[in-house]
């Protein structure tokens, strides 16, 4: 359960940064900026991906600040532009090379003993969660992105990608368990 | 994989998600629970479903170097694409530094010695016209105040029976120069 307090507090900031504010965007750039950052890499699978993603979400806040209606969706509103830009960068890499996580931060491997150390592993693991996101249907992954990155509730989930609350949840869960097919292999459950 | 597989058991899989985000609703919880302490299949399942749901949350922390330069270029980027919203085109930079001046004194002084009237100022608050007299002659000088308070000036040139045509630039970066007509009354 948020803080109504917090909330508020954010709306106003939100209504202060569609009226020009720069003091206030540059309050929201500060806190949400990490955010938009991690769901970024999740989806793109590269920082350098990432942050250009967040420079372009940013540009757009501000450009597009007098088309959100209500300053209490800010949140879902930034997180679905993020997500949006996060899918159009891979697109537009993966339309350049065949593997489209070919050349993110991690280290490439194709099974978890291929790793020389504790810390190869784990970015091997890491690129393995990258490329399994990747696999999984837009229908999923968009909101689980959503609810593990972006920390939006199923309800605000919902209102985004305009499904029924019940839909969000099941397809949420479907992701998971495609999710935890994938990996199974490197987590010793299988 | 050990068995997880009754009717029960998937969905007590949606249970175990919606719990991860914290969206299990009433009595939900209980009946997982319950379920769980019952299944020893659910249970390595959800072993399995932490150790992913660990992964997937993994931390993807920029460093505090990677933030503030991220955000030193997002308002550098800002601040050029507000400069090239706002900066005036030479012609306008002309205008800015020729008329307005000429306006304020040069012109004002020169109607009023010409057709021997002070400069009307009437209230414009918006795009609406204004009624004021266009003078005897064929032109007339108005100051009319912008939405933003500014004052804007201009000549009046006759634009037909009752109405003079006057371009207003208010000087202000953020307002338009407009095309204002104005509604004369009786001539």
């Amino acid at each position: 359960m948020r803080d109504e307090n917090e909330m508020e507090e954010l709306e106003s900031v939100v209504e202060r940064m569609q009226q020009g504010d720069r003091a206030a965007y540059e309050v929201l750039l500060d806190r949400f900026q990490p955010s938009v950052f991690r769901l970024a890499h999740r989806v793109t699978g590269s920082r350098e991906d990432a942050w250009d993603v967040v420079q372009e979400v940013f540009l757009c806040v501000h450009r597009r600040r007098e088309e959100l209606r209500e300053a209490s969706r800010f949140g879902p509103w930034l997180y679905r532009m993020a997500y949006c830009q996060a899918v159009d960068v891979v697109r537009l890499r993966s339309g350049k090379r065949a593997d489209a996580w070919g050349d993110g931060d991690e280290a490439r491997a194709t099974a978890p003993e291929a790793g020389p150390s504790a810390r190869a592993e784990t970015k091997a693991l890491a690129d393995e969660m990258n490329r399994a996101l990747s696999a999984l249907p837009e229908k999923f992954r968009e909101p689980l992105v959503l609810a593990t990155h972006g920390k939006l509730s199923y309800e605000e989930i919902a209102g985004t990608v305009g499904c029924p609350v019940g839909t969000v949840r099941s397809r949420i869960s479907a992701a998971r368990q495609l999710l935890r097919e994938r990996l199974s292999a490197w987590l010793g459950n299988d | 994989m050990q068995g997880s597989t009754g009717p029960e058991c998937a969905k007590v899989r949606e249970l175990l998600s919606a719990r991860v985000d914290g969206e299990l609703a009433g009595g939900e919880a209980g009946l997982l629970d319950a379920h769980l302490a019952s299944c020893a299949g659910c249970r390595t399942e959800q072993e399995t479903f932490a150790a992913v749901e660990l992964e997937l949350r993994r931390s993807l922390e920029p460093s505090a170097e990677e933030l503030a330069a991220s955000r030193s270029r997002v308002l550098s980027r800002l601040a050029a694409l507000d400069g090239a919203a706002l900066a005036p085109s030479w012609w306008d930079g002309l205008l800015a530094f020729t008329w307005r001046p000429a306006l304020a004194l040069g012109i004002a002084v020169a109607l009023v010695a010409v057709i021997g009237r002070a400069p009307e100022v009437v209230e414009a608050p918006g795009r609406q016209s204004a009624a004021v007299e266009p003078g005897d002659g064929e032109t007339a000088l108005v100051l009319a105040r912008l939405p933003s308070g500014s004052l804007a000036g201009g000549v009046g040139v006759d634009a037909g029976p009752g109405s003079v045509a006057l371009r207003l630039d208010s000087g202000a970066s953020d307002e338009t120069p407009i095309l204002w007509v104005i509604t004369g009354g009786e001539q």
